[in-house]
């Protein structure tokens, strides 16, 4: 069997006595999105700053190509990092460039391709999101909706084949939510970007996910197909799915 | 009771030294860094800009202002044992070796630095230093070694600038207020300084300008807990640099006298 674009294996991370992650299991394969969920503040986003390189797990493999990460030398962690790129929960533009700039950053920095073919590049990607020609505008000037998709147009201007997605539409009203899943599935089809995605917004994790895993006090309780995770009987995947204010999650069972 | 005090030291203890330890691993990258391609020598211009050419008004008031009253002080007080004569070379000697470059340093540890941890800070709380690495940029060579670097560069210029405006200050209120002879002031101001007055002065001013960007840089890049980290951030930074420069001061003197 040929081996997963990113195998996880063994993740353990805690912060003091806070376990967050204990011997979390997850394989991508290339093209493939798979979304974690899991309530607020139960360390979702340590998988997604894991794979990054951003945090250190305690213990455990994570391999990207065949490649081991945890505990390499920088040089290693820069050649996967070349190839993931990141859609960050409120976008992360930075503020002292234009969009533009912002959206060239990589190119620029990695000199993928010569200047004069950066402005096409940039203008091709804002394109891909629905915002074309706003390559001179300030981040500050754009509503939530949009720094979102212009993130999204910086994480792929370089061509990544791995996405990780941080909350794509927490914070976004329902219908930019799912403009924004529909621009996620669309990139996906038209890239063939593996996704990596981290959420609690139900509607947006069966839309995009192929596979769904429910992270649960530090554990990986279910993985399925989203119509597994929605007629599983599972009852903490269930109250979570469904956001029902009685169960085990509450009622600490 | 004692078990919870000596418990409580213990723990302040831990987070200095974890601090500290932190803040010479980061210096320890920064200079590792400053060594290796890509450069980023745009930020380093535009830093060197920011610290240096928007410092400058507030570093000529400061200075002429202390050159004025450092010879009124001087004159009234050497007068008493006629020793005026000696105005210009007092106000010469301690701007050039001490206030120059203290006093520049802790306005710009108040103007720049502040800004520096305040935009590093934000930075780091909105996750844009996260989207640094994650666009394949380092953080560190990208944000800190051009302040770094920028500090160094930029004091010395400002220092030189107002060692000037504070000696003329100080020429200004002894000839033009209290009537001293303007050739014999600019004589005894000149006479006995040596160039080695003007360079002690000047190595003192990189070390502040390092102090500053670093210290900034530091409490900047390790923010946490939001609006209110920055806030705590900016304040860190410019009492920390400011203790520092005079901490600093005093054994760059002890050393080079």
């Amino acid at each position: 069997m040929a081996e997963s674009l990113l195998e996880i294996r063994d993740l353990n991370k805690a912060f003091g006595d806070l376990v967050v992650w204990r011997d979390g299991d997850l394989s991508l394969d290339e093209g493939q999105t798979h979304a974690v969920i899991g309530g607020s503040g139960t360390g979702k986003s340590v998988l997604l700053k894991s794979v990054l390189g951003l945090l250190e797990p305690d213990a455990g493999s994570i391999r990207f190509r065949g490649q081991e990460l945890v505990g390499q030398p920088e040089a290693v962690r820069a050649t996967a990092v070349r190839e993931m790129g990141m859609l960050f929960q409120d976008a992360a533009l930075f503020d002292s460039m234009t969009v533009g700039e912002n959206v060239a950053f990589e190119l620029e920095q990695l000199r993928l391709m010569p200047r004069a073919e950066v402005g096409d590049r940039v203008a091709e990607v804002l394109e891909w999101v629905g915002l074309p020609g706003i390559e001179s505008r300030d981040p500050a000037q754009l509503s939530g909706g949009m720094r979102k998709r212009v993130g999204l147009a910086r994480a792929l201007a370089s061509g990544p084949t791995l996405m990780l997605y941080d909350e794509p539409t927490t914070g976004l009203d329902p219908i930019t939510s799912d403009v924004i899943n529909e621009l996620i599935i669309y990139l996906q089809e038209k890239t063939h970007t593996a996704g990596l995605v981290i959420t609690h917004d139900m509607q947006s994790a069966y839309k995009i996910a192929d596979r769904i895993s429910m992270l649960y006090r530090g554990e990986l309780i279910f993985t399925g197909t989203p119509e597994e995770v929605r007629t599983t009987d599972h009852p903490v995947v269930s109250q979570f799915v469904h956001g029902r204010a009685h169960g085990p999650i509450t009622d600490g069972t | 009771m004692i078990g919870k005090l000596f418990g409580g030291i213990g723990g302040l203890t831990l987070t200095f030294l974890q601090k500290w330890g932190e803040a010479v691993l980061l210096l320890g990258r920064t200079l590792r860094l400053s060594l290796s391609r890509p450069l980023y020598l745009h930020n380093l211009f535009y830093q060197v800009e920011f610290i240096g050419i928007h410092s400058l008004p507030v570093v000529l008031l400061t200075s002429i202002f202390t050159g004025m009253v450092l010879a009124l002080q001087v004159f009234s007080g050497f007068a008493r044992f006629g020793a005026e004569s000696l105005t210009g070379t007092v106000v010469g000697y301690s701007i050039v070796r001490e206030l120059g470059p203290v006093l520049v340093g802790l306005m710009v540890s108040g103007r720049a630095g502040a800004a520096m941890a305040a935009e590093l800070g934000t930075m780091r709380v909105s996750e844009q230093i996260d989207a640094l690495y994650a666009l394949s940029a380092n953080p560190v060579q990208y944000l800190i070694v051009p302040r770094f670097w920028a500090g160094i560069i930029a004091l010395p210029l400002l220092v030189i600038i107002g060692d000037v405006v504070g000696i003329y200050g100080g020429y200004a209120v002894s000839v033009h207020m209290l009537g001293a002879n303007p050739v014999a002031y600019w004589d005894n101001t000149f006479e006995f300084m040596e160039l080695w007055d003007v360079y002690s002065g000047l190595i003192k001013a990189a070390v502040f300008g390092a102090i500053i960007s670093f210290v900034a840089c530091f409490m900047g890049y390790t923010t946490s807990g939001g609006a209110r980290g920055v806030g705590r951030a900016t304040t860190r930074a410019v009492v920390g640099a400011a203790t520092l420069i005079l901490a600093a001061n005093y054994f760059i003197t002890y050393l080079v006298v």
